[in-house]
């Protein structure tokens, strides 16, 4: 964690100075006016007249009081300290965490803010921080069912916290077999306390069936819960179980505090008798790979739609980009992804991707010099498909 | 002439003619000047300058309260810190251009001049207080002795590196307040000058070819390494570990030609062949020494002519596009702590085009947006990266903003 008002802050006020005196005397030479402005505090923009209007609905599903951010952006004494900080993640790219380089219009429901409102963020954390004149903080409003009721509600276990331990990994494991038959459109998570749950990975699988698991959600704090296409399911087979892995951490400011979550999910059932979601996996090829590099494709088999992609924890802190080869050798470009680590997710194409028997997606993964690249067979990205015929 | 002096000496022009235009305006509508405002008085911790607050309260750092000041911009002598003005100038002292710094002002009598007052007014001897200026952190960011100024990651050292003669390196380390370090702090410096060197991708290795130890000036002052001089520009990364145990830290430098210290004796013409010493390792010829010595740090100030205001999609393309140009101007010949300036134009000519965004069709729309986005943060991230003199990271950072920079030149293009 940076300094708060920073070094970086009064350079700032230095480089502003010059801008405003600029423009200051710029301006006073056609007004013709004896004055000269002072501005030690750069930013044009205030807390609560500019940025909490963006933080409160970019940022404050996780940026509040008691949410699973380090901090509340939510008011101007909490998200103070943080401008420094604030000015690295935006400048660097990792918030809001959406991981799609390019093109950035291919998935929905996409976490990123405009132009303006990210040089109003950046202006404010770099040029003063000030607070504004009409203070007023906005409480967050409580996350329920975004997707509206479920159809099924299943609680999750109970798991404490201890004052000793920070976080920790759980693979809860629920039977579904009063539900077998029946066709998943999707899992949401509702956290029972949003402070410590990060993130969780919900599958089904047949247990002594190797490769049965199927990623049904992906979930992190403040994403939007997605449904496949109307009439698509994932069928529950006989003897499945759902498995949820939750990772629970607490919040820097909380770490000595012991703690306790009660989860819920909520299931979601498709009512029709559409296409069946099937996944398809890219692996790490086994040679050929420069050292920073790992390569990847699958063929598709049959003619399917491509709803959705994940990339795998492997490819955290590597950029990711999927292309597209049809069988006459036309290549087109899919998606640019630039995963981090603990937020995995599932990308939802706005439009569903047509792709014939044939067609090869082909993934090449690059990390930075300092990381080291996955051996060869690990899953690099997934792609969840329905059949078109 | 960097970038960022011809800013200064841009701003300086304009300060003047805006005076003057204030006085011819003042003159003709027969009024007396107002006073002066004041700056603001924002709070500061005692401790901890780097505190900057506009309310009263308590230092999040120490918890020490508040104490309240006025920082200013001001105008000081690069050899005479003493020499702060109020106004752009020369130095009363040497002549010498004055550079622009922030500085947090007061007001003191004779006396009592640990005693600061807030407010001008008069001493109880009935003589108007005397007006302070003092440096604040990271107030000056400019070159001391002519060469290559950047800002170390860890926000409290700043480096300066400059070229007095071919095949010589110099060093320059500050503090905070761009005070030079002394002998002992310099000491615990480690580092060397990489002249040459090669990456391979295949490996993921970079193999330094020509590397000289950075050692401590004879007068203790700055650090120095003598790597000989193949060519112009000529191109030296100083890799610097400053404390024992931290991670090291690399900067690239470029200079042009010789840097010319403005705090040195001007040169003489019987020290041109000095220009050319004997190098350590180099193979190549040394430049000319006529060349060393005939570029002036100062070169005469051409203003560009005032470009007009882009206002329609097609010209604030052209602009942004323009702006790309000098930020490119700047990264090859290494002035990277200039590149702000262009940076913020452009960013500030992208922002002007977010309202043309409903002009577009949806698909370009589509296209637009985020393409602004990234040239928004590609900026920001110049501006950030330019402060640091690493050239990887620059020129990462420079790519990324081209890339955005054609985005949004296309999608705005096919509409």
């Amino acid at each position: 964690m940076s300094a708060p008002r920073s070094a970086r802050s009064e350079r700032m006020h230095a480089r502003h100075s010059l801008i405003v005196a600029f423009g200051t005397l710029a301006a006073m030479s056609w007004l013709g006016t004896g004055t000269l402005a002072h501005k030690p505090i750069t930013s044009p923009f205030t807390f609560y007249e500019d940025v909490l209007p963006i933080t409160a609905i970019q940022c404050g599903a996780c940026h509040a009081p008691d949410g699973v951010a380090p901090m509340s952006l939510l008011s101007h004494e909490s998200a103070v300290p943080w401008g420094e900080s604030m000015r690295l993640e935006l400048v660097a790219g990792h918030m809001p965490p959406w991981a799609s380089i390019a093109p950035q219009d291919r998935f929905r429901d996409t976490r990123r803010l405009s132009a303006r409102e990210l040089n109003v963020l950046l202006t404010w954390a770099a040029g003063g921080t000030p607070p504004g004149d009409a203070p007023k903080a906005i409480a967050a409003e409580p996350r329920g069912w975004p997707l509206g009721a479920p159809h099924q509600i299943l609680a999750l276990p109970s798991l404490d916290l201890p004052a000793d331990v920070a976080r920790t990994i759980k693979e809860w494991v629920l039977p579904l077999q009063a539900i077998a038959g029946r066709r998943l459109a999707g899992v949401d998570l509702r956290p029972g306390t949003a402070s410590v749950v990060r993130n969780a990975r919900i599958s089904t699988r047949r247990p002594g069936a190797a490769g049965s698991e199927r990623i049904i959600a992906l979930w992190v704090p403040g994403d939007q819960p997605t449904l496949l296409p109307a009439g698509a399911g994932w069928t529950i087979e006989a003897g499945s179980e759902l498995v949820v892995r939750v990772s629970y951490r607490k919040r820097w400011d909380r770490e000595r505090e012991p703690a306790t979550d009660s989860s819920t999910l909520g299931l979601y059932f498709s009512d029709g008798a559409g296409a069946e979601a099937v996944a398809m996996t890219a692996r790490a090829g086994d040679g050929g790979n420069a050292p920073d590099t790992r390569t990847a494709s699958l063929t598709v088999a049959e003619p399917v739609e491509a709803v959705a992609l994940w990339p795998e924890p492997a490819v955290a802190g590597a950029t990711v980009r999927i292309e597209s080869v049809t069988p006459a050798g036309a290549r087109a470009h899919l998606a640019t992804l630039a995963p981090r680590q603990d937020w995995e997710r599932r990308y939802w194409l706005k439009q569903p991707l047509k792709l014939d028997a044939g067609t090869q997606l082909e993934v090449k993964a690059t990390w930075p010099a300092s990381a080291q690249p996955p051996p060869p067979g690990t899953i690099l990205v997934g792609v969840d498909t329905l059949a078109t015929h | 002439m960097t970038a960022e002096r011809l800013t200064f000496a841009a701003t300086t022009a304009l300060y003047a003619v805006a005076v003057c235009c204030v006085l011819v305006a003042d003159v003709q509508a027969q009024k007396p000047a107002p006073p002066p405002l004041l700056p603001p008085l924002v709070q500061t911790c005692p401790m901890h300058p780097d505190i900057v607050e506009t309310k009263p309260g308590t230092c999040p750092l120490c918890k020490m309260n508040l104490v309240a000041a006025r920082l200013d911009a001001a105008w000081m002598c690069p050899l005479h810190a003493a020499v702060i003005e109020s106004a752009p100038g020369s130095c009363r002292l040497c002549a010498r251009t004055l550079v622009p710094v922030t500085v947090s002002l007061a007001w003191t009598c004779r006396g009592e001049v640990n005693k600061e007052h807030l407010e001008p007014g008069l001493c109880t001897d009935g003589s108007p207080r005397i007006t302070k200026r003092t440096l604040r952190p990271h107030g000056n960011h400019n070159p001391q002795h002519g060469g290559q100024f950047f800002m170390a990651p860890d926000n409290w050292h700043h480096l300066e590196g400059t070229y007095p003669v071919a095949g010589r390196f110099r060093m320059f380390v500050y503090d905070d307040y761009a005070r030079a370090l002394n002998l002992a702090a310099l000491g615990q410096i480690s580092g060397r000058l990489v002249a040459e060197e090669r990456y391979d991708p295949a490996t993921r290795k970079t193999t330094e070819l020509r590397v000289y130890p950075l050692r401590v000036s004879k007068d203790g002052t700055y650090l120095e390494a003598d790597p000989g001089h193949r060519a112009w520009p000529s191109r030296l990364t100083a890799k610097v570990t400053l404390k024992k145990g931290e991670p090291e830290h690399r900067f690239d430098f470029t200079f042009a030609a010789a840097t010319v210290d403005p705090t040195a004796p001007a040169p003489r013409q019987a020290r041109a062949g000095r220009s050319n010493p004997t190098p350590t390792r180099a193979a190549a010829p040394a430049a000319p020494a006529a060349a060393a010595v005939e570029t002036p740090a100062v070169a005469t100030i051409e203003l560009p002519p005032a470009a007009p205001t882009p206002t329609t999609i097609p010209e604030i393309v052209d602009a942004i596009r323009a702006k790309h140009a000098e930020i490119g101007a700047l990264v090859e010949k290494g002035d990277f702590s200039a590149i702000w300036v262009p940076a913020f134009q452009a960013k500030d000519l992208a922002l002007a085009l977010e309202p043309h965004l409903a002009h577009l069709l949806e698909n370009s729309r589509a296209a637009a947006e985020p393409a602004l986005f990234r040239l928004v943060q590609g900026a920001w991230r110049l501006d950030a990266v330019g402060d640091t003199g690493n050239r990887a990271e620059v020129e990462l950072a420079y790519r990324l903003f081209g890339e955005a920079m054609a985005d949004v030149s296309a999608a705005f293009r096919t509409q």
